[in-house]
């Protein structure tokens, strides 16, 4: 009770500092290096002088402040008493000067009843860098000059030490001066007598080797060095509890573990650890000060600030979003103004003044100080000077601790682009260089296109670049001739080639129209032929009517001569006259009657042209058809080229790494074109070549509720709301979803040293079985308003599969090879089984499948307790899961093969069929996505794969996201699937193309260029067509 | 010769390839677990765990079995698995937060309590001496100035310990004791400015039997106890040493007298208490143990037919010693090292 009285009045006190050092005033929440304050006191009371060695984040400030100097205080150096006055300084960029202002800020600190004005402040400062820049001994005849020194023993402790290495890197001659003189000042006080100074320096272990280029500062640190030691566990274990115990709170065993679990063994996270116990304590205060609860620290509070591995950055990130979209552009050029890569994955401090950011940033100080200044309000502290400081133009800004550049994953990449960048402006400088000397030749592609895009990318400014090489103007300058040599080149390049293509295209042209030409010439001269023919044959047989004619006529003319003889004849034989003349009337009729065949035939001849006519008429038909069945054949020539391309798209966008908008855009417009030319909805490579769009867009889209992670062995999800999971604690969670969201999330079940390996639901969320490791199993009453838990054991081993029955009934199937029944709190045997059975489904209320050891499926009749039917004979596989729906059963082994037995209304089945696309993995879970007409399988190799059965001969899609093996998967909806993971995280994927396509189009920044629709799609066979609408961008630029 | 030679280089060719042939299995069989492929396996280890791997890599082997088993359903193998790795390194343990926790769990499961320890004990002593009866009266001459030293000595010896309950075992303990004092008079005789001084310094050897209950804290690496029980004494020989030094001022005389047995005037059987605090310390499988405390004997050791008249005849028989009746009480600081033997199950 006391705890919280006290916490209510002082809630802003915290007894963990964060990331700074512990201050003076603080030594009585130092805990953990015990000891070692003697032992650095001996050092500098034997030679008036250390070093106090360790690498970064080992606490060497703070052994200072809350160790050394207090126990200075104390007496400790028995021949100099307990009279000290100390000064604290930093070498940074002008080492001398910020000794001169130590004492300064010494002089005005210990006069405060004397109100120092600005001028009189200002001319302390430039006596006081004068006289030490005077001659080596101007650290004691400063001490001379300050009389409040007088009779006092002086401990200069300069912090960061190895800055003085940093900026000798630069090179400036005015720089390496100064190094040197800085030195002499420091061994030179320490070697005198006549006053009594001593020399305290802290500096990062790793620039110990650095110390070789000043021979005698070596010497003197080889005899006063002293290297912090690591701590042990039980040093550790003092670091958490200690200022836990001193703030009157209590922290839980377990997480004191924990803690030192999460903090292994590396000595760099101390100052990790403290910001994660600082961020834990607040939260535990604000907590318990609203819910007026005796608590300890635990877990909970623990979980969520993120922990060690997560508090940071997202305190970092916290400040990261209060900006605005420009603001974080600034903020991520200042963070990488102050920081820079030593070596391989080592980042360090580069303190820079503020006019000096402004000036490589490219913007006013008013701009960067509101910044600057969300990393270092209260509470956060996250850079340096500290809240209580005004900036002003010569502020030097820093980050609190290198921690911050190994933990908080933005400025990890931060400091890895800016160093990418300070290597690729080196590359140019040197490169720029040789081509002035005549020694090297223009940058061409792929270098140069690296140099043009990091060009664009960073805008480097003069001041930035001079931070690296002053070169500046040369680098530029050969950028941009590089650029246009390449260009003239690519003009050149291209006009030719056009030229060959409009060439090309004027043959293709003429042979094509000559082609179809010569087609239709063909078959006009054909058509012709046969009319021809056909005329022909008429005209033959006219020639040879006409000549029967004319045969008949000569007949006709003998006979008329014939008649006129006998009518010569005649008149002299009158009587025969009238004869003669009915003669001839009868040969008139005669030939009445030929005229009539004559036009008979003509008329025949008239059909025969129809006919013609007739067959000319199929014949343009056919060539219709022809063409048209050429321009489907052209279309579907069309549309299996766009789709191979849909597909070239997508394997390309999945083999993009660097550039993410591109692999976005490849991504889309692989899904885009497979669309638009009816490719197959399920194809692996669409799928995923979307799928790592969005995850290098936004890496956290599939974990689950985009929140902390959860371990999860076992996982169930029912009545479309109500999510289970177990994981690696033993611990049981329920999580309420809503929208793809957990908006309740609770402990329902958490006995320590019980291993839960899975969980059961029934469908109406009334009762949920977990099964342990061993005979016991536990029933929870979910349904009930008051949760009660039940503890049941099975007469012998240990089970390994749950199915409900009857709504809260279930069976068990047991190591022992028995299905039980459980009803009414009573376990009853109901099948004896000669194998184990690993999983088991009910198809009805009365038949249960069953997979089992020996690699058989069987069916069985739960009331008749027999077989229905066996699905398949023994052999050597082992099926590990099964899943019921779209009638049909699948089956999972330990192959990793997938069996689908599709059902008859009998519930039989007399067809197999081998999914395809296994690998020799375990599969783990197998389920039905009944609405899409998917079975989907999770593996111990970490995949996820869906299998359309609507064509069972493809190739299923493959999720590799998971990475480790997925223990479980839960369907949320049709379109989303749970998938619980050995890494300890569970996640949702959507398990749609379109899903993920239209994910992708919200996190896409920008649409394709002309340039890379040309590079990647072709503007010759598919025209430049952009698939955003320009305000959708718009909204995001 | 050279065939010989030959076939012994032979020989440790293969050995050495089957090594790195078992090395290769192991990580592959690693690397099969991590990718899930967990049936492959026992069939990568099984030969290699006969023959070929070494302790560490048989302990990584049988810790990676054990996983696989439990993964695959078959938690009769793993438990078989783990055991023989715990018959290889006693000490293995798994942790929580740490290993997998189902391997935590089966390890919970099995019994791996030390079923009782066996050990080596070396110390030693600083011997009191608190006298029960006095007989020195003066007649003896310089009985106003006597006095009883206490003096160092060792033991060695072997003990027993059954851990009966978590916080309560039961130890006994056989060792081999020298105990010692001296005993000395001064002034004896005063002539003019000559001192005479007898001094006698005792051996006692014998071997004690101590049954004693250990109220234990039983933590892994330290287990503090505090020990208490009852001592046997059998006492195989007592003699003392004599010295006189006779001083004036112009001389300065030591007189060393050879030893002289006082068997017949001591009890051969002497029982007491003892009290120890102390910790057992793990090192490496087995317990090292250091521990501070002090052993009570209750009956007296002088032994006499007639109690009266005890005055013995030392240098030259003027019975300068009186042999009062005392009874001791012994500081003893011991280290041992004690070896556990298990019963997993």
């Amino acid at each position: 009770m006391n705890k919280f009285s006290h916490l209510n009045k002082s809630s802003d006190f915290n007894p963990f500092p964060g990331l700074r050092p512990f201050g003076v005033d603080e030594s009585y929440l130092y805990f953990g290096r015990e000891g070692q304050s003697d032992e650095v006191l001996s050092i500098l009371e034997k030679n008036r002088f250390v070093n106090i060695l360790g690498s970064s984040g080992t606490g060497k400030s703070s052994l200072m402040f809350s160790g050394v100097i207090p126990t200075l205080y104390g007496g400790f150096i028995d021949k100099a008493g307990n009279n000290w006055e100390i000064i604290t300084a930093k070498p940074g960029l002008d080492p001398i000067k910020n000794l001169a202002i130590g004492f300064k800020n010494h002089l005005e600190a210990n006069n405060r009843e004397r109100k120092f004005s600005e001028v009189e402040s200002l001319i302390n400062n430039n006596l006081f860098e004068a006289i030490l820049k005077k001659s080596t001994k101007g650290i004691a005849e400063l001490y001379q000059l300050n009389q409040h020194l007088k009779g006092k023993n002086l401990l200069i402790y300069l912090d960061q030490f190895e800055e003085i290495f940093r900026f000798r890197k630069l090179g400036e001659l005015y720089h390496l001066n100064e190094s040197l003189a800085y030195i002499n000042l420091i061994l030179q006080a320490v070697e005198q007598t006549e006053t009594p100074i001593y020399i305290a320096l802290s500096m990062r272990s790793d620039f110990l080797g650095d110390c070789e280029q000043f021979p005698e500062l070596t010497n003197k640190i080889n005899d006063s060095h002293y290297l912090i030691p690591q701590m042990n566990r039980d040093q550790k274990k003092l670091v958490i509890t200690g200022p836990v115990a001193v703030g009157e709170g209590q922290i839980s065993n377990r997480l004191v573990q924990r803690l030192l679990n999460d903090m292994g063994d590396r000595p760099d996270q101390l100052p990790v650890l403290q910001h994660a116990l600082m961020r834990t304590w607040n939260y535990w205060i604000n907590s318990s000060n609203e819910n007026t609860n005796d608590e300890i620290i635990d877990f909970i509070h623990y979980e969520a600030i993120g922990g060690v591995n997560e508090a940071l950055s997202r305190h970092a990130d916290e400040a990261f979003y209060e900006l605005d979209e420009t603001q974080k552009i600034i903020c991520e050029k200042i963070f990488k103004a102050i920081t820079e890569k030593r070596t391989e994955g080592d980042g360090i401090r580069r303190p820079t003044p503020l006019h000096a950011i402004a000036q490589i940033v490219d913007e006013e100080e008013s701009t960067i100080i509101p910044i600057i200044d969300k990393f270092r309000i209260k509470g956060r502290a996250l850079l340096t000077p500290r809240e209580n400081f005004a900036l002003n133009s010569n502020s030097v800004i820093d980050i609190s601790h290198e921690a911050l550049m190994r933990v908080w994953y933005r400025l990890r990449n931060w400091v890895q682009e800016e160093s990418d960048s300070a290597q690729t402006y080196l590359r140019l400088a040197t490169a720029a260089g040789n081509y002035q000397q005549g020694n090297g030749s223009l940058w061409r592609p792929p270098d140069l296109q690296l140099a043009v895009e990091w060009r664009n990318k960073t805008k480097p400014t003069l001041k930035w670049a001079l931070q690296y090489d002053n070169a500046f103007e040369a680098v530029i300058t050969f950028l941009e001739r590089s650029e246009n040599a390449y260009k003239k080149e690519l003009e050149t390049k291209e006009l030719l080639q056009k030229k060959r293509l409009r060439r090309s295209k004027l043959i293709a042209y003429i042979l094509g129209s000559a082609a179809v030409l010569s087609i239709i010439l063909l078959f006009f001269a054909y058509n012709q032929s046969k009319i021809a023919e056909r005329q022909k044959v008429i005209a033959e047989e006219n020639s040879l009517e006409a000549e029967r004619s004319a045969k008949k006529a000569q007949d006709n003319q003998i006979i008329a001569e014939q008649q006129k003889t006998e009518a010569n004849r005649a008149a002299r034989r009158a009587n025969l006259e009238k004869q003669n003349a009915e003669n001839n009337a009868f040969i008139a009729e005669q030939q009445t009657d030929t005229a009539k065949a004559a036009n008979a035939r003509a008329q025949q001849s008239l059909k025969l042209a129809e006919a013609a006519q007739l067959e000319s008429d199929r014949l343009n038909e056919n060539l219709a058809k022809n063409n048209r069945q050429l321009i489907f054949e052209q279309e579907v020539s069309e549309g299996y080229r766009m789709r191979n391309l849909a597909q070239k798209l997508s394997v390309k966008s999945q083999q993009e790494i660097e550039d993410k908008e591109l692999k976005a855009i490849q991504a889309i417009y692989g899904y885009t074109f497979n669309e638009e030319y009816a490719g197959y909805d399920s194809d692996n490579d669409i799928y995923n070549g979307l799928f790592y769009a969005v995850k290098a867009l936004d890496p956290k889209y599939y974990d689950a509720f985009r929140s902390n992670s959860v371990d999860v062995r076992s996982l169930q999800f029912v009545k479309n709301k109500y999510l289970y999971t177990t994981g690696t604690s033993g611990r049981i969670n329920s999580w309420e979803v809503e929208n793809k969201n957990s908006t309740k999330s609770m402990v329902i079940f958490d006995k320590e040293g019980v291993f839960i390996k899975s969980i059961y639901v029934d469908e109406n969320n009334q009762k949920l079985v977990a099964l342990t490791d061993g005979p016991d199993f536990y029933v929870i009453n979910v349904g009930d308003r008051i949760r009660t838990t039940e503890i049941y054991t099975l007469p012998k081993g240990y089970a390994f599969d749950v199915v409900f029955h009857n709504k809260t009934d279930f069976l068990i199937s047991s190591s022992d090879s028995i299905i039980y029944q459980f009803k009414d709190g009573r376990l009853n045997p109901q099948l004896k089984i000669n194998s184990r059975i690993y999983d088991m489904e009910l198809l009805n209320n009365n038949q249960l499948v069953t997979g089992n050891n020996r690699g058989e499926i069987e069916i069985w009749n739960i009331k008749e307790k027999t077989l229905h039917q066996k699905l398949n004979e023994a052999n050597n596989k082992i099926i590990h899961s099964i899943a019921v729906g779209n009638n049909m059963i699948a089956t999972g082994d330990n192959s990793g093969l997938v069996t689908v037995y599709p059902l008859n209304k009998d519930n039989k089945s007399q067809t197999t069929i081998n999914l395809k696309g296994t690998d020799g993995e375990i599969m783990t879970d197998l389920t039905f996505n009944e609405a899409k007409n998917q079975v989907i399988s999770s593996s111990t190799k970490g995949t996820i794969r869906l299998w359309n059965l609507k064509n069972v001969e493809e190739f299923p899609i493959f999720i590799n996201g998971p990475g480790s093996w997925v223990n479980a998967i839960a369907l949320l909806n049709e379109s989303y699937i749970f998938a619980g993971c050995k890494d300890q995280i569970f996640r949702l994927y959507p398990i749609d193309s379109e899903i993920l396509a239209d994910a992708l189009k919200s996190l896409m920044p920008r649409d394709i260029t002309r340039e890379e629709w040309d590079r990647y799609i072709g503007n010759d066979e598919v025209p430049f067509n952009p698939i955003f609408e320009k305000d959708v961008l718009v909204d995001k630029l | 010769m050279n065939k010989l030679f030959t076939i012994i280089l032979l020989l440790i060719n293969i050995s050495l390839f089957a090594q790195s042939n078992c090395e290769r299995n192991l990580q592959d069989a690693k690397s099969d677990y991590n990718t899930g492929n967990l049936y492959a396996i026992p069939g990568k280890l099984t030969d290699c765990l006969e023959e070929g791997f070494t302790k560490e890599e048989k302990i990584d082997a049988y810790r990676l079995l054990t996983l696989t088993y439990l993964n695959i359903n078959q938690n009769e193998k793993a438990k078989e698995s783990l055991i023989k790795l715990l018959n290889i390194k006693t000490d293995y343990r798994a942790l929580p937060n740490i290993d997998p926790p189902e391997l935590y769990s089966l390890y919970r499961k099995i019994d791996t309590d030390p079923k009782y320890f066996i050990g080596a004990i070396v110390g030693g002593n600083f011997n009191t001496i608190q006298i029960t009866e006095e007989f020195t009266n003066e007649s003896v001459p310089g009985a106003h100035d006597l006095k009883y030293n206490s003096k160092i000595s060792y033991q060695v010896g072997g003990q027993f310990i059954l851990p009966l309950l978590k916080n309560f075992w039961l130890k006994g303990e056989a060792i081999y004791q020298v105990q010692r004092y001296g005993f000395e008079l001064n002034n004896i005789i005063a002539e003019d400015g000559v001192y005479t001084n007898y001094t006698y310094n005792s051996n006692n050897n014998g071997i004690n039997l101590n049954l004693s209950a250990r109220s234990i804290l039983n933590n892994y690496y330290w287990k503090p106890f505090v020990e208490y029980g009852i001592s046997g004494r059998y006492n195989i020989n007592h003699d003392f040493r004599q010295y006189k030094s006779i001083n004036s001022k112009s001389t300065d005389e030591d007189v060393i007298v050879p030893d002289f047995k006082m068997n017949e005037f001591r009890k051969q059987f002497n029982v007491g208490i003892h009290v120890n605090l102390g910790s057992m310390f793990k090192i490496k499988e087995n317990y090292g143990e250091v521990k501070i405390g002090a052993s009570k004997f209750l009956l007296a050791h002088a032994d006499y037919i007639d109690k009266i008249h005890r005055q013995l005849n030392t240098i030259g028989a003027q019975g300068e010693l009186i042999d009062n009746d005392y009874n001791n009480l012994i500081y003893q600081v011991s280290f041992s090292f004690n070896i556990p033997f298990f019963n997993f199950k």
